[in-house]
């Protein structure tokens, strides 16, 4: 009789530290809410943005369940019955994660405005743990419910299945839909989420800064609430469903291909996958308490940078003991370390390319003017894409010829481990970025919106990183889960000169570029109704432009969120669409081909996306602080039209490329075995398909 | 003769009759020429204007075949010593029968490095005989331009035929001459002319593109931005540089990119032509491609010669008269492939290629229109945009890029899916043979096509020679309509020249296949590891990974080409903005010293020539070595893929932008001066390097990286097949010498300037 305990002992291990890290979780969060909120005006600010985020994920979380539970009923009836029990999973997980994440988030933020009276460093006692809570819920509940979920399926297999290797062939089977799941709500929380913030960034900015010629920030503007939202909704709520995501599917890819008989199934990797998840999640603790309790105080940027390396080194030893010791294979370690290795080079080059001499560069182009600004920001993005996938190269050879294709699972995961600390470091941001609306929303005075700017200015590089990070994650976990689709329907070649092949990668090869431009469209029409509705709020409330009435923002938020949802329909059901269509008519290898050619045009551009708009952001506030003429001056001006163009750049059209990638590949994956049997269903019918 | 051994009489005459036509071709070149020449160069004032224009064009070419030759001559040397790596095919041997192996190699070497110097000089011709003549064209277009419409339109239009003609002819000679003396062993010759050409296509492509929008850019941003003075206004110190630069980057750049295009689609038409020779043993594969150029060059002469206004008109409609020497071109050409293929080929489905090629010609000059034409919708909304500021419409103009760039790269899928439908059921190297075919057909109307689009900078220059020269108002309008129908031809030419570089880029793919599974099978490669048999398995990691390496190297290669037009516009701003300040010439009593602006430009544009074809060159073979050449196949596929999606998109957006601008000059939302036009001029600026210097140096580099690959993949393969299973010093340090080189080519290229002032930029 097989041991649900003894034998899969390190599943538990994986279950236990997501306890673990939800333990840690509570305990941040406890500390955060004990701080003062401030004063009574900051606390009905703060209120307005966390009532707009919970009106935004509500609305939001409506969709998802409309959404899911279509797609949960596909997979019931086309699929298997416990491939949608797991797709469910995968998405209440994730949906959880982003409340809590957002909860908190949300919570910090008039906390970290408090604060910022005393001083930097205590601000960044709130902001920090504050984004951490996002982070390791992240982790906690992603490694927690996969760990569930997978001992479910093992602990019902054995029922019927006449041994462990059986249970677990079956149970591999299945998990794929909990991956599936993690993407439809990243789906959401990053096109849809990503739409959002941008149509209310530029809205209101249009608006108010341009149109009425009222500050940024300003209490009278009814989008400034919903541009606060906007922040958590996209870099909170959004980045931490994509890693969610990649965190996932690497872990998930690396299941799949384990258990496939290639040539015996290894089980000893299995667990190694939900080992090294474990340590990571443990390593991310540490990292994160290294950063509180050493020295964020005194130079919070040299303190993440401290936790960073922290547990980086505690993974890398750790992985090392494991893959050497305990499964007896050095070149696993190899692997993981190549992903550990290619996930900093991915984010440090985005820190070169979207600061220091770069950003220097682009900002004195703007001196001719924005055209000039444009044109050198667009070079400039362009060179970034280089590295990082010569980086990804370089990691997925490693690990190919150190450990086989099971290497390039390991080699995502050895990327993602550290997700809680990644996603902790990043999501800092938005909440240092809101305390410094809501200091100027509720008159702190200079002093402390200064500090909550400079606090915002050390987010804004983290911020960089983490971009950087997340694509360079959704790039090796989108080529991790496409090996697992090939291994999944034993495709051991997929022929670039075949006639079908060819056609598939051409389709793959365009999707990037038509989701772009959907997505690009989609912001600006949005934020054509925002600022329609501002406009009519003026006009039609007395009393509100001269400060006595409060604007109706849920209003705005609730319109802004109504098109983001409505305006991701198009982009979103074509994800998850084209697969299968392709996949249906063409046959496995042409689909093969499809998701190859997405990653090929897709990686490259997604990384030009997010460095071009961070690049053009950056510069701007490199002239606001005062350089080449300074705020207001025509230099300035141009640098507002590179930002203005960034803005769906970075924070819509970029990230969502993240998730398209890896959805397109895990849809493959899900379906895979359905769409063969369909396709020769159909091949009988119209034998020109074949 | 002794290549031809096989032929029937028919086709020993009708190969014959090809070099023939070929040099007839010439001979029209020639004849034109000497029309042109003896028309009336104008008033003094023009031909000093005149003069400083070819003074810049003569010293720009001067000094980029200076910066050249070296690199031609070593890579001569390489070509000539690669043929020692690899025994020489049986076809060559059975060529120069009798000779022992050690002279077929060097007969082989030989030849090869004579046809790539063939090649490269040919393409040197087009570039810089057609640009001079162009020059010589526009004087004389606007002394025309005084008396009649008609006499201007036909000296622009025929100016442009010579470039036309050159192309035409001189790539068929060469294609021809090769294939008669090596005969079946001509691929190993073939592809050195290949190469030649196309290695002088990317300088000319890459040099011409920086140096026409630095000067362009440059001058726009100080003088109609900054000083609020006209276009081509006398007191712009780049005024000329930005004229020479019309000739160089439309005239020569456009000119050589189509010369390649036309010779690369002939050589790998006649590769896989000799590869279904030796399935078939019928010699009709080589030989219909040859025939289908040769009526492609006489139906061009006829339709070019008819181009025509009536007599003593004042204003007439020169795009209808253009038209009119097309589609009379087009359908000879259709009428005799039928014929061709009835009574020669006896089967219909290399003309059914061919006739796909036309069609496709014609359909992404549609799809080209529609999206940059002011016409339609995509231009209309952009301008739109322009309410809101520039960055709505430049948000606008990037998204139309994108969709263009789907639609198109739809089409060239639609394109190869027909070449497999035609061939349905026959191997793949047949459906191969059809892309060629395609290609072929695409690239027939080829005079007519470079005819147009020389006609664009030779109107505009004459335009340019008009305003400074202070010509009166008629007959500046008459060069003004010109100069817009100019503008049209030459959008048109750009979508021909995208398209028909994908098609030639698909055929050298696929004659990089059939060419690796050759040598393998002379080397007795196991036939499962065959490149043939196993196809390129996207699904094996190293494969994959060339792939997504191939498509990372077009945004490398835009973002060097787009940051170096940046940093020279700079300094011709800085220049421009340092003459204004001379006494006087404000005023228009003293002139501005032209000299300088054309020097900075000539020199930017020379110094990333060969760090940019370092990196060309050498990232296949990179690949190649250090993951081998079922990889580098994947590499390609990655290159042409996102090569081509690049390419369109920046195209497009910069055709989209510019006419967007046009639209608002006309007087839609509130006209010139308003703040809308301000937002479009900023688009059109952005949109500049875009479409004249990124987009265009796309097209060259996609085939120079295949053919390369080509060239190498019989020493990658030797090299392979030796050190079998391990790892070999040699090829890993040559590979980190390769690799050192292209990262110090980037950094040099990155660095930029000309000492410190550019090094920060702008």
């Amino acid at each position: 009789m097989v041991s649900l305990f003894g034998d899969l002992s390190s599943i538990w291990a994986g279950l236990i530290s997501g306890i673990v890290g939800l333990a840690f979780v509570g305990y941040l969060a406890n500390r955060i809410l004990k701080k003062d909120p401030g004063n009574e005006k900051m606390v009905a600010i703060s209120k307005s943005i966390q009532d707009g985020a919970m009106a935004f994920l509500a609305r939001e979380y409506k969709s998802i369940g409309i959404f899911v539970l279509i797609l949960a009923a596909i997979i019931f009836f086309g699929v298997t019955k416990k491939t949608a029990f797991a797709f469910v999973s995968g998405a209440v997980f994730s949906v959880s994660a982003g409340y809590i994440g957002m909860k908190i988030a949300t919570k910090s933020n008039s906390r970290t405005a408090q604060a910022s009276i005393k001083s930097v460093g205590d601000a960044i006692d709130v902001a920090f743990p504050g984004g951490s809570v996002m982070g390791m819920s992240v982790v906690s509940l992603g490694l927690l419910g996969l760990s569930i979920v997978y001992l479910i399926f093992i602990w019902h297999g054995l029922k019927h299945q006449p041994d462990l290797i059986g249970a677990i062939l079956e149970a591999t089977q299945l998990i794929a839909g909990f991956s599936m799941g993690a993407s439809s709500v990243a789906l959401f929380a990053r096109v849809g989420g990503g739409i959002y913030t941008k149509a209310a960034d530029v809205g209101a900015d249009l608006v108010g800064k341009v149109e009425a010629g009222i500050p940024e920030d300003d209490p009278r503007n009814p989008a400034v609430i919903a541009d606060n939202v906007g922040d958590n909704v996209g870099d909170v709520a959004g980045m931490g469903a994509d890693l969610y995501e990649s965190y996932v599917g690497a872990i998930v890819s690396a299941l799949v291909i384990a258990a496939a008989p290639n040539p015996t199934i290894d089980i000893k990797g299995i667990m190694l996958a939900f080992l090294l998840a474990a340590w990571g999640i443990i390593c991310s603790i540490v990292g994160v308490q290294f950063v509180i309790s050493g020295g964020a105080k005194t130079d919070a940027q040299k303190a993440m940078n401290n936790g960073m390396t922290v547990s980086a080194i505690l993974l890398a030893i750790g992985s090392f003991i494991l893959c050497k010791f305990w499964y007896g294979n050095l070149g696993f370690f190899w692997a993981v370390l190549s992903g550990l290795v290619a996930g900093m080079v991915v984010g440090f080059v985005a820190q070169v390319y979207t600061g220091g001499k770069a950003v220097e560069d682009i900002a004195k182009a703007a001196k001719t003017g924005p055209a000039t600004l444009v044109i050198q920001g667009m070079a400039t993005a362009m060179k970034s894409t280089v590295v990082p996938l010569i980086a990804i190269a370089v990691a997925t050879i490693v690990a190919f010829q150190t450990a086989g294709i099971f290497g390039i699972a390991l080699s995502a995961i050895g990327m993602l481990a550290l997700t809680g600390m990644t996603v902790a470091v990043d999501a800092y941001g938005p909440i240092a970025d809101n305390a410094a609306g809501i200091s100027e929303m509720a008159h702190l005075g200079p002093e402390a919106r200064k500090r909550c700017e400079k606090l915002d200015a050390v987010g804004n590089t983290t911020a960089a990183i983490g971009k950087g990070f997340a694509i360079g994650s959704a790039a090796l976990t989108a080529l991790a889960l496409f090996t697992a689709y090939a291994q999944t329907i034993h495709l051991s070649v997929i022929d670039a000169l075949n006639a079908t092949v060819i056609a598939g990668m051409f389709v793959g090869g365009i999707v990037p570029f038509v989701f772009c431009a959907e997505t690009m469209q989609a912001v600006g029409r949005a934020a054509f109704g925002v600022v329609e509705e501002v406009r009519r709020q003026w006009k039609e409330i007395p009393g509100l432009m001269e400060g006595k009435v409060m604007p109706d923002s849920a209003r705005i938020v609730d319109i802004t969120t109504k098109s983001a949802l409505k305006e991701m329909i198009f982009p979103g059901v074509m994800a998850v669409v084209l697969p299968v269509l392709i996949g249906v008519l063409l046959g496995n290898a042409a689909l093969g081909g499809f998701l190859v050619g997405s990653l090929i045009t897709g990686v490259p551009l997604a990384i030009f996306l997010a460095n071009a708009g961070g690049a053009w952001d950056n510069a701007k506030k490199y002239v606001e602080e005062g350089n080449l003429g300074g705020k207001g001056s025509d230099v300035h001006k141009a640098t507002v039209i590179g930002d203005t163009i960034g803005d769906p750049f970075k924070d819509t059209s970029g990230p969502s490329l993240n998730i398209l990638l890896k959805l397109m590949a895990v849809v493959s994956l899900v379906f895979a075995l359905s769409i063969d049997k369909m396709h020769l269903w159909l091949s009988n019918i119209l034998p020109f398909l074949k | 003769m002794t290549s031809l051994i096989g032929a029937t009489t028919f086709e020993v005459v009708a190969i014959w009759s090809v070099l023939g036509i070929a040099i007839m071709g010439l001979g029209y070149a020639l004849l034109l020429r000497s029309q042109i020449m003896k028309k009336d160069k104008g008033t003094e004032k023009m031909i000093e204007v005149w003069n400083a224009i070819r003074l810049g064009a003569d010293a720009y070419l001067g000094r980029q075949l200076k910066t050249i030759l070296p690199l031609i001559l070593v890579l001569t040397g390489v070509l000539f010593l690669s043929v020692y790596v690899v025994p020489p095919s049986s076809e060559a041997m059975e060529r120069f029968a009798g000779s022992s192996p050690d002279q077929v190699k060097l007969f082989v070497g030989i030849g090869r490095a004579a046809a790539f110097i063939m090649g490269a000089f040919f393409s040197l011709m087009v570039g810089q005989f057609g640009m001079r003549m162009a020059v010589q064209g526009n004087v004389r277009v606007a002394s025309a331009a005084r008396k009649s419409f008609s006499e201007a339109l036909k000296i622009a239009y025929r100016s442009g035929t010579i470039t036309g003609m050159l192309t035409d002819g001189l790539g068929l000679f060469g294609g021809t001459i090769i294939f008669m003396y090596f005969g079946k062993a001509a691929p190993d010759a073939l592809l050195g002319f290949g190469f030649g050409g196309t290695l002088i296509a990317l300088f000319m492509r890459v040099g011409g593109g920086i140096f026409t929008k630095a000067a362009d850019v440059g001058a726009d941003l100080v003088g109609k931005v900054e000083a609020g003075i006209p276009e081509d206004d006398p007191r712009n110190a780049a005024v000329i540089a930005d004229l020479v630069g019309d000739n160089v980057g439309d005239c020569a750049g456009m000119a050589a990119d189509i010369f390649e295009s036309y010779e690369v689609t002939i050589v790998s038409g006649l590769i896989l032509g000799l590869a279904l020779v030796s399935i078939t043993g019928e010699l009709k594969w080589i030989i219909f491609p040859l025939l289908v150029r040769g009526i492609g060059v006489i139906s061009s002469i006829i339709g070019t010669y008819l181009v025509k206004g009536k007599k003593g008109e004042k204003r007439g409609n020169a795009m209808a008269s253009i038209n009119i020497g097309f589609y009379s071109s087009a359908a000879i050409s259709m009428v005799s492939f039928a014929v061709l293929a009835h009574y020669y080929m006896n089967e219909w489905r290399a003309f059914l290629s061919v006739g796909v090629g036309i069609v496709l010609a014609i359909v992404i000059d549609e799809l080209t229109k529609y999206f940059t034409d002011t016409h339609y919708k995509p231009v209309q909304d952009i301008a739109a945009a322009s309410k809101t500021g520039s960055a709505t419409l430049i948000l606008r103009g990037l998204a139309v890029g994108f969709e263009a760039s789907v639609w198109q790269i739809i089409v060239i899928a639609l394109t190869i899916l027909a070449a497999v439908i035609i061939y349905w059921g026959w191997p793949v190297v047949y459906v191969l043979y059809g892309v060629a075919m395609t290609g072929i057909g695409m690239l027939t109307l080829t005079g007519n096509n470079v005819a147009m689009d020389s006609f664009g900078p030779i109107a505009d220059n004459a335009n340019g020679i008009g305003e400074m020269a202070g010509l009166d108002k008629e007959s500046r309008q008459i060069m003004a309509d010109l100069d817009a129908v100019g503008n049209t031809t030459k959008a048109i030419t750009k979508g021909v020249a995208i398209g028909s570089a994908v098609i030639a880029a698909v055929s050298l793919f696929g004659s990089f296949i059939t060419d690796v599974t050759k040598v393998q099978q002379s080397q007795l490669v196991d036939i499962a590891n065959q490149l043939g048999t196993t196809g390129i398995r996207i699904s094996v990691p190293p494969v994959f990974i060339g792939m997504l390496l191939g498509g990372a190297v077009p945004w490398l290669f835009s973002s060097l080409t787009i940051s170096s037009v940046a940093r020279a516009a700079s300094l011709i701003v800085d220049e421009v903005r340092r003459q204004f300040h001379i006494p006087g010439l404000m005023e228009g009593k003293v002139k501005p010293d032209y000299k300088n602006a054309v020097g900075i430009c000539t020199a930017a544009a020379q110094r990333e020539l060969v760090p940019l074809a370092l990196i060309a060159v050498l990232t296949p073979l990179i690949v190649g070595m250090l993951l081998g050449v079922e990889a580098l196949g994947g590499f390609l596929g990655g290159v042409i893929l996102s090569g081509q999606l690049l390419a369109v998109f920046m195209s497009t957006s910069g055709g989209a932008w510019d006419n967007a601008k046009k639209l608002i000059e006309d007087g839609l939302f509130g006209g010139k001066g308003s703040e809308c036009h301000k937002a479009a001029v900023v688009g059109d600026t952005v949109g500049d390097p875009l479409k004249d210097t990124g987009g265009p140096a796309l097209n060259p580099m996609i085939k120079v990286i295949n053919l390369v690959s080509l060239l190498a993949a019989p020493v990658l393969i030797m090299s392979e097949i030796k050190n079998a299973g391990t790892i070999s010093i040699t090829v890993i340090s040559v590979a980190v010498i390769c690799t050192v080189i292209v990262i110090g080519s980037i950094i040099y290229s990155k660095r930029g300037g000309f000492g410190k002032t550019a090094a920060g930029g702008w």
